[in-house]
């Protein structure tokens, strides 16, 4: 009988992908989901009931299921939350987590000065002395149980501590799994260097908004003038004043360039060996790209490239450049280089 | 609004005005998450030149007034470029050439070179029909995790990210419905088309892989057409 059940589950199994595709169209009477509502159900911000109107809708639409199924696929692993059976069943973790630190650092720290005690044999920091009225010497040794664990710890602990994997049924799904896991490994980095980086390129790139700023040109001009993108292999277009031109950096020191917004390509011959690694185009004809062992390249037609003399074998991270003369180079050991005569002479900055 | 998005609103609204270190910010901090979530979503590069598209989109034409801060300014992205994917796809597969006549007349074959077997074509249809109903008694977050399992694929991990359960939820879930689904097919099997127990195990054979191909899809709207013609 068990075996009947099997064998019938399994014909089920083989009809049901056709019988739900089948389905598509055939029941929402609501709109499809917007972009709106995708991304706010995959940042759980949707209440209750636009969470359901929407989840009705999508149980029966076929295409905003693959929306759906887009978006979780594409959702960046350390941006995946949590089940609340995780957090709830880690909550414990943070105090203990805390409190192990803080013993930790208490050990650790040898000359640490003795706890200054009041009359009335209490230590002061259980008297509840704030923090900037404590001295100095007893900051490092206060063991505090509240010092909350940092999230990325807590993240990372979740992540160790996940159970495994219950029931897959299906090789597929293994399959999916792994390419999902897989997929996004080398972008996921590319994101992580390039915002860590990022503060070294363009004076203004992380500088705070301010309200008060006025309303520029709609034209890109001295801002993409001043922009810098930082390349690797995986992510790596540059774009100019003029978004219609942009430059691909491929492995191997590959560069190509299109003039129409990115839907064609021409490859372009540098004479690179080495991937270039990150560029700046302060307009359609001027590109500089850098690379590993002090490898620049310039280019003020867009077309023909030029390896210029670089004064360190250093590999370069980041350059930012107003024009065909005008360009800085950024090292991965964070000294500077400007040229203002188009690469023929290099002066470095003092280093900070 | 949800106020945990208030900067990245702030930013869309910057880029929207035109403010170049807006722009620049946006540029270096988002044009990754676009790139990622597109070679994701192709991982041989062909939804790169949507996510290029996307970025001049939001420059020339200023697609962040779209924005509302329901969500964070990167899931919206990727939501956009998500929906542009998806929507390039279903296009592409409107546009793919129909099977021929004879196949799509059919809808069922049998075994190659076996002759046609009228049985099992009225044993599939009963079964796809009693199936179509038994969905249709589901509820409505039954169906999203069949249709995200059978149709869309994701893993049962994947499946409990969307549906914000754990992944042996979902596939206990999936387990109970699939027998839920079985055991509302074999009562309507029985007691609407009064088949028998041998009759009800030739349903289920028919649509087994030994049986040989099956297109339900065209089964069920074949079908369809001919309720439709004769009501």
């Amino acid at each position: 009988m068990k075996e009947s059940q099997n064998d019938r589950d399994a014909s089920l199994d083989r009809l049901l992908a056709s019988a739900l595709k089948a389905r598509d169209g055939a029941a929402p009477a609501s709109a499809c989901l917007d972009s709106e509502t995708v991304a706010a159900w995959a940042d759980q911000a949707l209440d209750a009931r636009a969470r359901a109107i929407a989840e009705a809708h999508a149980a029966d639409c076929e295409r905003c299921q693959a929306l759906l199924a887009a978006m979780v696929r594409t959702a960046p692993p350390a941006a995946a939350a949590p089940s609340w059976f995780r957090v709830s069943a880690l909550r414990w973790l943070v105090p203990l987590t805390a409190a192990a630190t803080a013993w930790a650092i208490w050990v650790a720290v040898p000359n640490r000065a003795p706890v200054q005690v009041s009359d009335g044999g209490v230590a002061a920091v259980d008297q509840g002395v704030p923090a900037d009225q404590a001295t100095p010497a007893q900051e490092p040794a206060r063991p505090t149980a509240s010092a909350p664990a940092p999230p990325a710890e807590l993240q990372a602990k979740a992540g160790e501590n996940r159970p495994p994997a219950a029931v897959r049924e299906r090789q597929e799904s293994a399959a999916l799994d792994k390419q999902t896991a897989q997929a996004p490994a080398a972008p996921v980095g590319a994101l992580s260097e390039s915002v860590t980086i990022a503060p070294a390129a363009p004076p203004t790139a992380d500088a705070p908004l301010s309200r008060t700023a006025p309303a520029a040109p709609r034209a890109l001009g001295a801002a993409a003038a001043r922009m810098s993108t930082f390349a690797n292999a995986m992510d790596m277009v540059i774009v100019s004043s003029n978004p219609a031109t942009r430059f691909r950096l491929l492995p191997g020191g590959g560069v190509q360039r299109s003039a129409d917004g990115g839907a064609t390509w021409r490859t372009e011959i540098t004479g690179a060996t080495e991937t270039l690694t990150a560029g700046a185009s302060p307009s359609p004809s001027v590109c500089w790209l850098i690379g590993p062992s002090g490898a620049v390249f310039l280019s003020t037609d867009g077309r023909s490239w030029r390896r210029l003399a670089f004064p360190e074998a250093e590999d370069l991270r980041a350059v930012t450049a107003t024009d065909s003369e005008n360009a800085t180079v950024t090292t991965v050991g964070g000294h500077t280089f400007v040229t203002t005569d188009a690469g023929q002479t290099w002066s470095r900055n003092p280093d900070l | 609004m949800n106020a945990s998005y208030a900067a990245d609103l702030e930013l869309a609204r910057r880029c929207a005005a035109g403010e170049e270190p807006a722009w620049e910010r946006f540029v270096l901090e988002y044009r990754p998450v676009l790139y990622r979530a597109a070679d994701v979503l192709d991982p041989t590069g062909g939804a790169r030149d949507l996510a290029d598209a996307l970025y001049a989109d939001l420059y020339s034409q200023s697609l962040f007034r779209y924005y509302q801060g329901r969500s964070s300014l990167a899931t919206w992205l990727r939501a956009v470029l998500s929906q542009r994917y998806v929507d390039r796809l279903r296009a592409q597969k409107r546009l793919e050439p129909l099977p021929d006549d004879d196949r799509a007349a059919g809808g069922v074959e049998g075994r190659p070179g076996d002759p046609p077997d009228p049985d099992r074509s009225r044993y599939l249809t009963l079964l796809s029909q009693a199936l179509a109903r038994a969905v249709d008694r589901l509820d409505s977050r039954g169906r999203l995790r069949l249709g995200c399992y059978y149709v869309q694929e994701l893993t049962l991990a994947e499946i409990g990210r969307l549906v914000g359960e754990h992944e042996a939820t979902v596939s206990r879930q999936l387990a109970r419905t699939r027998r839920a689904l079985r055991e509302d097919v074999e009562r309507q099997l029985r007691v609407d088309h009064g088949l028998s127990d041998a009759q009800i195990s030739e349903c289920f054979a028919a649509a087994s892989e030994d049986a040989g191909p099956l297109d339900l899809g065209q089964l069920l709207a074949r079908k369809k057409s001919e309720t439709d013609r004769s009501i």
